[in-house]
């Protein structure tokens, strides 16, 4: 004969220290109490998990849960401006979801596109914890989340990707004429469209180049290494990464012995300037120089009062020249 | 979780930042989860909120983490945070406030065909016992603060939740849940 209504006391709690002296009495005296309280015990335990799981939100869980791993897509709000799609390629976008939704069958879910177009600076972040700093006038158009077997980006502009994610999962950047493969990785592209040379400069880990045209040929860059890629000759090159590659983030450039040449086109890439000469033998000039956080116009008077030379401006062009004897 | 491959293909949709399979995970595992933690914890609130974070901190670790059995690596990492919370709360409290039922090591997880079984049972409860049993165990309401709150003794409180007790335990026996309810 069970009393249930001392066992319920037991098991509530509300039962005081004699009680609860007697009943562990009880339970040393057989087994088969030990099992009956077994017995008790789980109908308890079982009547009061489903009293509490029949009151569990999930929903309202779930929403907190989303809110903490928000946002998926960072933009940094320093530098933040509406975000402008290009209408063509929203609807090429929409045709490539739209191809991996077929070729998908037993997916329930579509994946978003997802385009950013910047006319400035600005940092974003995939889905597979990829992170994208994107220079202005850069175009970069994927799917989001990356759910198939490779990461496709199609990118044109310049920016430093840093690749995170498995190392069996391809990160595949598509800039038309090249493609870039890396797995794990941190790497600059240059490559904008109206310009007829990209260059790519490998930070660390591993890259490969393909060209569309010549699949099979594979150039690998190791960290500390670069390419060149002409355009219209098609013409692939292995090189030492450029020093200065990063310098349009990183506002750090350092010239060893450069010719002004080469000087004044990074200032032009960094600064997105335009810097021409009126006398080429300016060109031939060297520069040893390392300028940090500097602004464009403090950088262009240290080379100015190096070299002797004044500037003008032209249509929102500047134009070096040398001082002419007693200015 | 009875479907490994499914559970295969829904991870590593996670790993690759998927947020939509996250979502179905949680969705699926979120309140038995949060039971799971109410065994360690007294109140409801800190339950939730130890599973929500074990989940924020999946997400985070999405890229890195290779799991199998999706439920088992959860539970262990809810029954890890609980007792992380519990040795905080320590400098505050005196041990004999925690509760006295710890889980069993050998304790079956709930599954939703059990869950509904015992609710149907619970459901079958007279109102009045109903009410009183759900406010012991769901609200966590001692005897005294039950009878005050319904106007009734204290001696009727203890009668109705050892007839609640007695008609649990005499449908849900070990044998029927085996049986497939």
């Amino acid at each position: 004969m069970i009393n249930y209504e001392l066992a319920a006391r037991i098991l509530s709690g509300e039962a005081t220290a004699d009680e609860r002296s007697q009943h562990i009495h009880w339970l040393n005296e057989s087994a088969a109490n030990v099992q009956l309280w077994e017995e008790l015990r789980m109908a308890w335990q079982l009547g009061t998990d489903a009293t509490r799981y029949q009151e569990v939100d999930v929903q309202q869980g779930w929403q907190k849960v989303r809110d903490a791993i928000e946002p998926k897509v960072i933009v940094a709000p320093r530098l933040f401006r509406p975000v402008q799609f290009a209408a063509a390629s929203v609807i090429l976008l929409m045709m490539v979801a739209a191809l991996i939704w077929l070729m998908m069958p037993e997916r329930i879910l579509l994946p978003e596109s997802f385009a950013v177009s910047s006319d400035v600076q600005q940092e974003v972040v995939l889905s597979d914890g990829t992170v994208v700093f994107l220079n202005h006038g850069t175009n970069l158009m994927c799917v989001q989340p990356f759910t198939s077997d490779e990461r496709l980006v199609q990118f044109s502009g310049e920016a430093f990707f840093d690749v995170k994610g498995a190392d069996n999962w391809p990160f595949v950047i598509d800039m038309g004429d090249l493609t870039v493969h890396v797995r794990g990785t941190s790497f600059n592209i240059r490559s904008y469209n109206e310009a007829g040379v990209a260059y790519i400069d490998v930070s660390s880990g591993l890259v490969e180049i393909r060209q569309k045209h010549n699949a099979q040929e594979v150039l690998q860059l190791e960290a500390g290494m670069g390419a060149v890629y002409h355009k219209s000759s098609g013409l692939l090159t292995g090189v030492k990464a450029n020093p200065n590659a990063l310098a349009w983030k990183t506002r750090d450039i350092k010239f060893y012995n450069t010719p002004l040449s080469e000087v004044l086109e990074t200032l032009e890439r960094v600064y997105d300037v335009e810097l021409s000469v009126n006398d080429t033998t300016i060109l031939n000039e060297r520069l040893g120089a390392h300028f940090s956080q500097n602004t464009f116009t403090y950088i262009l008077n240290v080379v100015c009062m190096t070299f002797d030379l004044t500037y003008t401006e032209d249509n929102g062009a500047l134009i070096l020249a040398r001082k002419k004897k007693g200015e | 979780m009875e479907q490994k491959n499914g559970d295969k293909d829904l991870m590593q949709r996670i790993a690759r930042g998927d947020d939509r399979a996250f979502e179905l995970l949680f969705k699926s595992c979120y309140a038995r989860l949060v039971i799971y933690a109410r065994k360690y914890l007294s109140d409801s609130d800190s339950a939730e909120n130890v599973v929500q974070s074990v989940f924020v901190k999946l997400w985070e670790k999405r890229a890195e983490v290779s799991i199998s059995n999706p439920f088992a690596y959860l539970m262990i990492a809810v029954r890890n945070t609980c007792i992380n919370e519990l040795k905080q709360a320590k400098q505050f409290q005196s041990l004999d406030q925690f509760p006295v039922n710890r889980p069993e090591d050998d304790e079956v997880p709930l599954d939703e065909a059990i869950v509904n079984k015992v609710q149907s049972v619970i459901g079958q409860l007279p109102e009045q016992r109903q009410r009183i049993f759900r406010l012991n165990r769901f609200e966590g309401l001692k005897y005294a603060e039950i009878a005050s709150l319904l106007g009734i003794s204290v001696k009727t409180v203890e009668a109705q939740m050892g007839k609640a007790l007695k008609y649990l335990r005499e449908h849900l026996t070990r044998k029927m849940l085996a049986n497939g309810l």
